[in-house]
């Protein structure tokens, strides 16, 4: 009897690994938009370098819709077995959660990393008469209503830019929305006047627009000349972070681990050159730093929106 | 430009790269010819592969999937009546009436050279319009988005001539069921019917692989035929459609061509409006428009030049622009950015060996398609041999597999099976799924670029000063008018022409007037769905509620004239009257039906491959009727369960790594 039961320990532990190592298996990457898109492009960068230092598989699945928060929301009820993570955009989930009775929020998941730094930015067409930003603020104080500024959404960053601006300034304009980069043919065929928009996505179409100021802290290395809002006088800041995430209860090794990987991807000078190349503002954080910039960045987005809806 | 043509041309006889065309253009066809998998998701799965190959070759290859799958879809279209992708929806009009006299080859042969010459003259606007049109795109704005879409939904009044009270029915409560989900104007959920599920809203392509394939699927069982259709090959067809083509239709083919690439241009308006503005048109300009719709060679060829032509034009503002004018051109725009590629009107000229060598490779990529073409016809028409039913039941495991991997949801699954219902309830109350299809895809647009320009007019101050303020705007109007107008015509020289002096006016119901039956039906059936969005209506707020009130008001005036009709008709001929039609074996559809819904819901627990083998197996015996013997039966339920799976395996898991539905229970999908 002692025999048998030593073979079967014995073939037990040969046959189920002691502690597989993880990953072990392919991990599923959840992207909340369509393939082809920004994010999408920014995935499959990092995941030539990935390929590098891990041996699991990334495998991509898109969960479209809602403006991101149906894959976001995948991410959320996902097992948290290390085997399934995401993309991710702010200030999304801090929106989302709030605005449309989204299936998680910004304390659901667990940060990996952040990749990009995407600040919003005012445009004009090329033929447009607005030399600088005071220019626009002052057409609109003289002409309330008349001025159309387009911008992606609703309850998106450019939205919540808009929000901000006339929560600080006197702004009376018309928004008008859009899914996404049609705004830049709006601006380009003079459906309106001003634009909301990513820095990103206005490099496309750079030989039609004029840039007229950046929402950040700085200058922008794309675009040297254009001075900031702050500079011009206005004290905004508004920027669209994509980062990737886990459900929330990972463990805690696990975590370490993607984030361990992550980390010498987004410091490995070649996948920065990629990224400069595909035109994505790069800006690399670590998943506590993220982290803790989504806590506190909430705070402020709710605030803003529970103003804003009185 | 020569000079850039010219040293494009290396690149173009390099093997290497006819390789990759061929093989994309292969590939292609048959991922369009797949119910389910669509042009963008092909071109998708095929973007990593691009990484490791060098620009030129990688955009090539990606140019020949989206060309092939486009014209792909069109096979389906002729041989099961389910357009393989949405830009073939007009195409079923007259490739399916066409299979089912045994002409499948004479529509599947008009489809590919149409679908060639479609993508040479789209290609040819690309190379000599491009700047012009893309500046010419510019002009379109929300009025002028919202007009197209209305003359697009206007075409549903031309095509239902003689029942248009049902077919306007169809269309808005295609536009109703596209309302679920969020808004686009305030972000709000909306009819969700309580499930976040339908935050997500209602997808087209599920929508219409059950509207399209599943409902054919049931009624196909229900039917005594053997086959799908019986399949007469005539010898020598390929050049008697080519003759035909030539000698005809010239004039369809250049305009529905110019059409597919103006509308391509139009980011949002893609090869479905396309298509179906295309068809419609050329039945309008034709001397003898109630031919179409009965199988005709012109209505494939209308439909399918200006599908393949959407292509070029899509192509426009994304070189131009940056801004996709379809959702494989995003794809396509977004592994082009990967390789450092910046759109813009120098595209010509700082990537011009890139651009270039892209566009000549397009006319290449045409011309290629009609040998490669003609083969994966030749062999695709060999299913109409393989027996009804288990070709039914093979397209039942294909419309699952095709729902799912849209995005992964089997909510999309479930979607597809309800719209399998309701399909099959319109074929037999006299409803239309290809209006119906048509509100779904056009339903956003619509109320998007509504809520613009409501937008805008909070500056212009006046909301007529947005609606028509452009010469398009204004043309497009006048088109809408016209199309919403001229079936009326139509009608009328039709009823002059049937009314004989002296006709017995106690003469029996003539054929092709619904009978009452259907109406009632068709009239319960949308009073179901009135009551059931309006009890959501509650919880909305005013501005998400406007469309749907007017389509619900609409849907209740239509209701209220179809009950008329259908009274009125029975006093005359009696509420079933009879119509010399064969009755479908109803055990036979509501086994499929039943079936069908226990498969989805045992991939949950089971898996995707178990699940599907036990459906194959018990479908394909019980419905197996007309098999010689007991052991016959099992025989063939075996063959049939280890030949598709193993089908199903090869091309998704294997080749394209479309990720399967996961049990819940166990770790293999």
């Amino acid at each position: 009897m002692k025999k048998l039961l030593l073979l079967l320990a014995l073939v037990l532990g040969l046959v189920v690994p002691a502690g597989a190592e993880y990953p072990d298996k392919p991990i599923n990457m959840i992207i909340a938009f369509s393939a082809g898109g920004s994010s999408d492009v920014q995935a499959r960068l990092m995941q030539k370098y990935w390929d590098k230092h891990s041996k699991a598989k990334w495998n991509f699945i898109y969960k479209t819709g809602a403006g991101g928060a149906v894959g976001f929301g995948e991410i959320a009820k996902a097992r948290p077995d290390g085997y399934t993570i995401g993309g991710v955009n702010t200030p999304h989930i801090m929106i989302q959660p709030l605005a449309q009775k989204a299936q998680y929020t910004v304390n659901d998941f667990a940060y990996i990393c952040q990749v990009v730094n995407d600040p919003q930015v005012v445009a004009v067409n090329k033929k447009s008469s607005f030399k600088n930003v005071k220019e626009i603020f002052d057409f609109a104080k003289e002409n309330p209503g008349k001025l159309k500024v387009g911008l992606i959404g609703p309850n998106s960053g450019q939205h919540l830019m808009f929000l901000d601006v006339q929560s600080k300034y006197d702004f009376p304009v018309t928004p008008v929305f859009y899914k996404g980069i049609e705004q830049n043919m709006a601006l380009m065929g003079g459906e309106i006047d001003v634009m909301f928009g990513n820095l990103n996505d206005v490099m496309r179409s750079l030989d039609q627009l004029n840039v007229l100021a950046i929402a950040a802290d700085k200058r922008s290395d794309f675009l040297a000349d254009v001075p900031t809002l702050r500079e011009s006088g206005y004290d905004v800041e508004s920027y669209i972070r994509r980062g990737f995430i886990a459900p929330a209860k990972i463990e805690k090794s696990k975590l370490d681990y993607l984030r361990s990987v992550f980390d010498k991807i987004g410091n490995d000078p070649e996948y920065a050159k990629d990224m400069i190349t595909a035109g994505q503002p790069h800006e690399y954080r670590s998943g506590a730093e993220f982290e803790m910039f989504v806590m506190k960045e909430n705070e402020r987005v709710v605030n803003l929106f529970k103003n804003v809806k009185q | 430009m020569l000079e850039n043509i010219l040293q494009a041309l290396p690149h173009l006889v390099d093997p290497f790269n006819l390789l990759l065309m061929i093989g994309g253009l292969a590939g292609g066809i048959i991922i369009g010819a797949l119910p389910g998998l669509t042009a963008t998701m092909g071109v998708a799965l095929m973007v990593p592969a691009t990484f490791s190959l060098d620009a030129i070759p990688g955009l090539l290859m990606l140019g020949a999937i989206y060309v092939g799958a486009i014209y792909g879809g069109a096979n389906a279209a002729c041989l099961i009546c389910t357009p393989g992708t949405p830009s073939s929806v007009a195409t079923t009009f007259d490739a399916w009436p066409l299979c089912q006299k045994g002409r499948a080859d004479v529509g599947l042969n008009t489809s590919l050279l149409s679908s060639s010459f479609g993508g040479i003259i789209g290609t040819l606007l690309l190379l000599f319009l491009a700047a012009p049109l893309a500046r010419f795109a510019l002009n379109f704005g929300g009025p002028e988005n919202l007009w197209l879409c209305l003359f697009g939904l206007s075409t549903i009044a031309a095509m239902s001539t003689g029942n248009l009270i049902k077919g306007l029915l169809s269309g808005a409560l295609g536009l109703l069921v596209a309302t679920i989900g969020i808004d686009p104007h305030t972000a709000y959920p909306r009819f969700t019917f309580g499930t976040y599920a339908l935050v997500q809203g209602v997808e087209v392509i599920p929508a219409m692989i059950g509207l399209f394939s599943i409902s054919q699927v049931l009624v196909l069982i229900g039917s005594h035929k053997p086959h799908i259709a019986e399949y007469q090959p005539t010898p020598g067809v390929f050049w008697k459609v080519l003759k035909k083509l030539t000698r005809d239709c010239k004039m369809i083919l250049l305009r529905s061509s110019l059409i597919g690439g103006l509308v391509g241009m139009l980011p949002g308006a893609g090869g479905e409006i396309a298509s179906i503005i295309a068809y419609n048109e050329s039945k309008r300009w034709d001397k003898e428009p109630s031919r179409y719709g009965t199988g005709v060679e012109e209505g494939v060829a209308a439909s399918e030049s200006a599908n393949n032509a959407v292509i070029g034009g899509a192509l426009i503002p994304m070189f131009t622009l940056g801004i996709p004018g379809s959702a494989v051109a995003a794809v396509i725009l977004g592994a082009l950015m990967a390789k450092g590629i910046q759109p813009g009107f120098k595209v010509f000229t700082v990537s011009g060996d890139l651009t270039y060598a892209f566009i000549t490779s397009q006319f290449v990529v045409n011309l290629l398609m009609i040998p490669v073409g003609f083969i994966l016809a030749r062999f695709m028409a060999k299913l109409l041999a393989i027996r009804l039913t288990f070709v039914a039941i093979g397209i039942v495991v294909l419309s699952v597999i095709g729902s799912y991997a849209i995005r992964n949801s089997m909510l999309d699954v479930g979607v597809a099976l309800a719209f399998g219902g309701i399909g099959y309830l319109c074929s037999r109350s006299g409803l239309d799924t290809g209006t119906m299809a048509l509100g779904i895809i056009l339903g956003p647009m619509i109320e998007e670029n509504l809520g613009k320009c409501f937008q805008l007019a909070k500056s212009e101050g006046s909301v007529l000063n947005v609606f028509a303020n452009s010469p398009i705007a204004l043309f497009l109007i006048v088109m809408t008018l016209l199309s919403v107008i001229s079936p009326y015509f139509l009608n009328k020289k039709r009823k002059i022409k049937t009314v004989v002096p002296g006709q017995d006016m106690d003469a029996p119901a003539p054929v092709g007037e619904d009978p009452a039956w259907k109406d009632f039906l068709a009239v319960f059936f949308t009073m179901l769905v009135i009551a059931a969005f309006a009890a959501q209506t509650s919880e909305l707020d005013e501005l998400s509620f406007l469309f749907p009130l007017c389509l619900l008001v609409f849907l209740t005036a239509g209701s209220v004239l179809l009950f008329g009709r259908g009274f009125r008709r029975m006093k005359r001929w009696g509420l079933f009257p009879d119509e010399g039609g064969e009755r479908p074996q109803a055990r036979k559809v509501i086994v499929m039906a039943a079936g069908a819904l226990l498969y989805a819901l045992a991939i949950m627990p089971l898996g995707f491959y178990p699940a599907t083998a036990l459906f194959l197996f018990g479908m394909s015996y019980y419905q197996n009727s007309a098999a010689p013997s007991r052991l016959n039966r099992l025989g063939m339920a075996l063959v049939v369960t280890g030949l598709l799976c193993a089908l199903v395996w090869f091309g998704f898991t294997y080749l394209l790594s479309v990720p399967t539905p996961a049990s819940i229970l166990f770790e293999a999908g």
